[in-house]
């Protein structure tokens, strides 16, 4: 078992926990929280699986990471400011249950 | 001794996720959250990438778990936090528990059934790093090999900003977040920001040879604004909208610039004149910076603006 | 060829630049400045048609870095024809939205449009895995930004479910773009194709990349989040997000789907597929039959036709070459008319909306005697819609139903079938409500003559594309990475 094995698990670990999570919570902070715990447990396994096929320290899937962190900071915040006006809106934390869909 | 540390991060981190998900008040949640981003900041040094450590430490921790705090202390603000919100039914339950082991499985079995990679782009890598204009490779994957990612990845942060504005009035929106006037606060921050700004520097600078670079280094200028911010010293009301607008689009703005003026010397778009590769970059780098710390300030502010003209009395009634 | 006469790097930089442009200067410079790049765009488009027809796709390698190592693009006969049709729609939307919304909205919606544009052509020519990330990412912001700029309860509402799917499902793209990384050490969607190695690993990762794709293109069961944000927004961003947003995924999927084989080593794969798409094409027309708004009927017609476009993926079989290639020309050409029809349709319903001041059906009637311009485009839309000659959605069938024959799956021509039935249904369910006579004096509001041409417009486009159905479909079918791997 080597570091890079043992954080890929990691990261199959966190987006098992952030589905979930996504899936069970209908609080719209939870949800996103979760979304984040499944963001980084991609890039756990983003750059564990590759280091460990390649053998070496990969800099091309770092950089890719780097990438998908920003990406995620953005969705998070752009999730926040739409969640803060359905608060201010609704006076509600969730979404409506689908009657129909 | 190194297996060691790392079963305990494995332990430590997936112990905590899973408090994070199931703690019952949201105030632990959040805090849960921005502990796992610096127990994942150690995992990164522990996989052979402080750059990414420090991004996790400063972006996903810091930031985002600056933004969801804001997002709980308004959440409390207008009385919805402790909403007893209805427990989720057990067909939910059962769903989630099913999907969620339906992913781990096939990601295990994936996981273990890795053939061997037919191609090694480190090698790539390595090979054109000479041509690159800097040293440290992953600021040559971002800023020259794979600069065009790079170039979409800011649009998505102006993208996001830019819907943020879009929802607000127009109207130049007062900040609901009173400043605080506590005066060690301010004692403080007379020490803290000039060392914030001094980091932020070295890390810009840094980049092209060490971990460091634009991302990080915006980062940290934008927790240096946001302290200020909370601190009561608005930027946004010291410069003009436009200033602002004009702040916030710079990075990108360069970033195009550059990329546009190789095609009128008649090359691919995003090539770097030959020996002017390291400037520009240190240039566009410079830019970037800038406006990610205004875009992350902003992406805090935006947040925080009072709504819609329909109920702007309702925010203030009490 | 020299390479500053390649349009394709113009194809980004205009939209982005006219992103950060209408960013930045004042509200009613934007406009001109945005006609400006329209007609830039087109420009581009047509230059880029004009060189792919006649000297073959076109590589580019960006920042000179060769492909494994950089970002190449690649616009073949696909690339090219997917540009072609979102310049048109695009541009004929944003005309539109210069007419409809106020000036305060447009000054938003400008640099929203050519972000969603630039991210639209980034996905069309890219061929790198990542790089297809990011630009999915652009594109889910810049369509939530503009659901969510409606800014009312439901809109708001919408854009919030939008959100969270589309983040889902770029994040299983990404979990999938990861394995196929670690297994093969490359991104470039070229290379991958030619190491390709059907382990366990990239099982799970074709099926992670299909599962955010079907979630991100709306496919039954997966499309809950669609009706409301496609008939909650705006009417111009309706049209877009039906016509041009949802496809790009699709396309995505698609390319993967050929490119790689997957046709080839996954049967029953495709036989899910399509089991999923004939659910879409029966239950959207279902519950398009029983909307009571009628923006809502027009997304959930959206809903079933996206179930056209799957049955395509069934239809690729290994065995019989003639029957793919039937099945990729009428796949592709239903999309192709469905980007018309539907966007025209969307906009028709908008000023119909406009006209009578509320949404839904019910108050349609009298519709037909006081505002026939609107009804006849709807009604040509819906001629398409419904598969009816002579239109690019009869064709489109048309080569679906010859394929099925040709392969012996007799069962997805029952599918059609019943799924035009439907079809019909609905649409002459608003024509009846048009019909219905009222005492009431034409009291209601006029649009705009241009809102109602270019809605008529769009509407015909889908009409022509039954005439000129041969031209797209040579378009497709020039050399180029999809043609290799068709059996």
């Amino acid at each position: 078992m080597d570091t890079n094995l043992i954080f890929t698990l990691c990261g199959v670990g966190l987006c098992g926990i952030g589905f979930f999570g996504f899936i069970y919570h209908r609080h719209l902070l939870r949800r996103l929280i979760a979304f984040n715990l499944i963001g980084n447990g991609t890039f756990l396994i983003m750059v564990g699986f590759a280091q460990r096929g390649q053998g070496v320290t990969d800099h091309v899937i770092q950089a890719l990471v780097l990438t998908g962190i920003v990406v995620a900071v953005a969705a998070t915040a752009l999730g926040l400011v739409l969640i803060r006006r359905w608060f201010q809106l609704k006076g509600s934390t969730q979404l409506p249950e689908d009657d129909a869909s | 001794m190194n297996l060691l540390i790392d079963f305990t991060l494995l332990i430590g981190i997936l112990a905590i996720a899973l408090t994070c998900l199931i703690s019952r008040s949201l105030f632990r949640s959040v805090v849960f959250f921005i502990l796992l981003g610096l127990m994942l900041a150690i995992g990164w040094i522990r996989l052979g990438a402080p750059d990414i450590a420090l991004a996790e430490a400063a972006i996903g921790a810091g930031i985002t778990g600056v933004l969801l705090l804001d997002t709980l202390g308004h959440l409390k603000k207008t009385g919805n936090l402790e909403n007893d919100e209805p427990a989720p039914g057990r067909k939910r339950l059962i769903l989630a528990i099913v999907s969620s082991f339906t992913l781990v499985g096939l990601l295990l079995w994936a996981v273990f059934n890795q053939p061997t990679p037919a191609i090694n782009i480190h090698l790539l890598v390595t090979e054109a790093m000479p041509e690159s204009g800097v040293s440290h490779p992953i600021t040559a994957v971002l800023l020259n090999f794979r600069s065009y990612d790079t170039l979409l990845e800011v649009g998505v942060l102006v993208l996001a900003v830019l819907v943020g504005l879009a929802l607000q009035t127009d109207q130049q929106a007062q900040d609901s977040l009173p400043g605080l006037p506590n005066p060690l606060l301010h004692a403080c921050l007379t020490l803290l920001i000039p060392a914030m700004l001094i980091t932020s520097m070295y890390l810009l600078w840094a980049g092209a040879d060490r971990p460091g670079g634009a991302f990080q280094a915006g980062a940290m200028l934008a927790a240096a604004f946001i302290l200020l911010h909370i601190s009561g010293i608005k930027l946004s009301s010291q410069v003009s909208h436009r200033m602002m607008q004009a702040g916030l689009l710079l990075g990108f703005g360069v970033f195009l610039a550059v990329a546009t003026s190789s095609l009128i010397g008649g090359r691919p778009l995003l090539t770097y004149p030959e020996g002017g590769a390291g400037m520009l970059i240190l240039l566009i780098e410079l830019a970037l910076t800038l406006s990610i710390g205004l875009i992350l300030l902003s992406l805090f502010t935006i947040a925080n603006s009072p709504p819609h003209h329909k109920d702007q009395g309702g925010d203030h009634g009490h | 060829m020299n390479m500053i006469l390649s349009p394709i790097p113009w194809l980004l930089v205009i939209p982005l630049a006219g992103a950060v442009l209408t960013m930045l200067v004042p509200y009613h410079w934007r406009s001109p400045a945005s006609v400006v790049g329209i007609f830039t765009q087109l420009m581009a488009s047509v230059v880029l048609w004009y060189q792919v027809t006649h000297y073959g796709p076109q590589f580019y390698a960006m920042a000179d870095w060769q492909a494994p190592l950089g970002i190449a693009l690649r616009a073949d006969g696909l690339a090219t024809l997917f540009i072609l049709m979102s310049s048109l729609v695009a541009s004929a939307c944003a005309f539109y939205a210069h007419a409809y919304l106020s000036l305060q909205k447009r000054a938003h919606f400008w640099p929203l449009l050519w972000f969603l544009w630039a991210s639209l052509n980034g996905i069309w020519l890219a061929a790198d895995t990542f790089n297809l990330y990011v630009g999915l990412e652009l594109l889910t912001f810049a369509a939530v930004g503009l659901v969510a700029f409606a800014s009312d309860e439901r809109s708001l509402e919408a854009s919030i479910r939008y959100l969270y799917a589309a983040l889902l499902g770029s994040m299983a793209y990404l979990l999938g773009v990861a394995l196929l990384y670690g297994a093969q050490g490359t991104l470039s969607m070229d290379s991958l194709a030619e190491t390709w190695h059907w382990g366990p690993t990239n099982q799970v990762a074709v099926t992670l990349i299909l599962g955010g794709l079907l979630l991100k293109t709306a496919v039954f069961p997966l499309h809950t989040w669609l009706p409301p944000a496609h008939g909650g927004a705006l009417t111009p961003v309706s049209a877009l997000l039906s016509a041009l947003v949802i496809k790009a995924s699709f396309y995505i999927l698609l390319r993967f789907w050929i490119e790689f084989q997957i046709y080839q080593f996954l049967p029953s794969l495709s036989q899910l597929l399509g089991a999923l798409g004939a659910g879409a094409i029966l239950w959207g027309g279902w519950m398009a039959l029983r909307q009571t708004h009628l923006k809502m009927v027009v997304a959930y017609s959206t809903v079933a036709q996206i179930g056209y476009m799957t049955l395509m993926f069934p239809l690729l079989v290994a065995e019989s070459s003639e029957a793919s290639l039937l099945a990729y020309q009428g796949g592709i050409l239903m999309l192709l008319a469905h980007a018309f029809a539907k966007a025209g349709m969307f906009l028709a319903a908008g000023n119909l909306i406009f006209c009578t001041g509320k949404p839904d059906l019910v108050s349609l009637a009298g519709m037909s005697r006081y505002r026939p311009l609107n009804i006849f485009a709807f009604g040509l839309a819906g001629v398409s819609l419904m598969g009816l000659p002579p239109s690019g959605g009869f064709n489109a069938k048309w080569l679906l139903l010859q394929s099925s024959f040709m392969s012996g799956q007799w069962w997805w021509i029952v599918v059609l079938l019943l799924g035009n039935l439907l079809s019909a249904a609905y649409v002459f369910r608003v024509f009846a409500y048009t019909y219905q006579e009222t005492d009431a004096l034409d009291t209601y509001k006029r649009p705009k003559l241009s809102l109602e041409l270019i809605a008529l417009g769009l509407s015909v486009g889908s009409i022509l594309l039954g005439f000129i159905s041969v031209w797209p479909l040579e378009m497709i079918s020039l050399p180029g990475p999809v043609m290799e791997a068709l059996p």
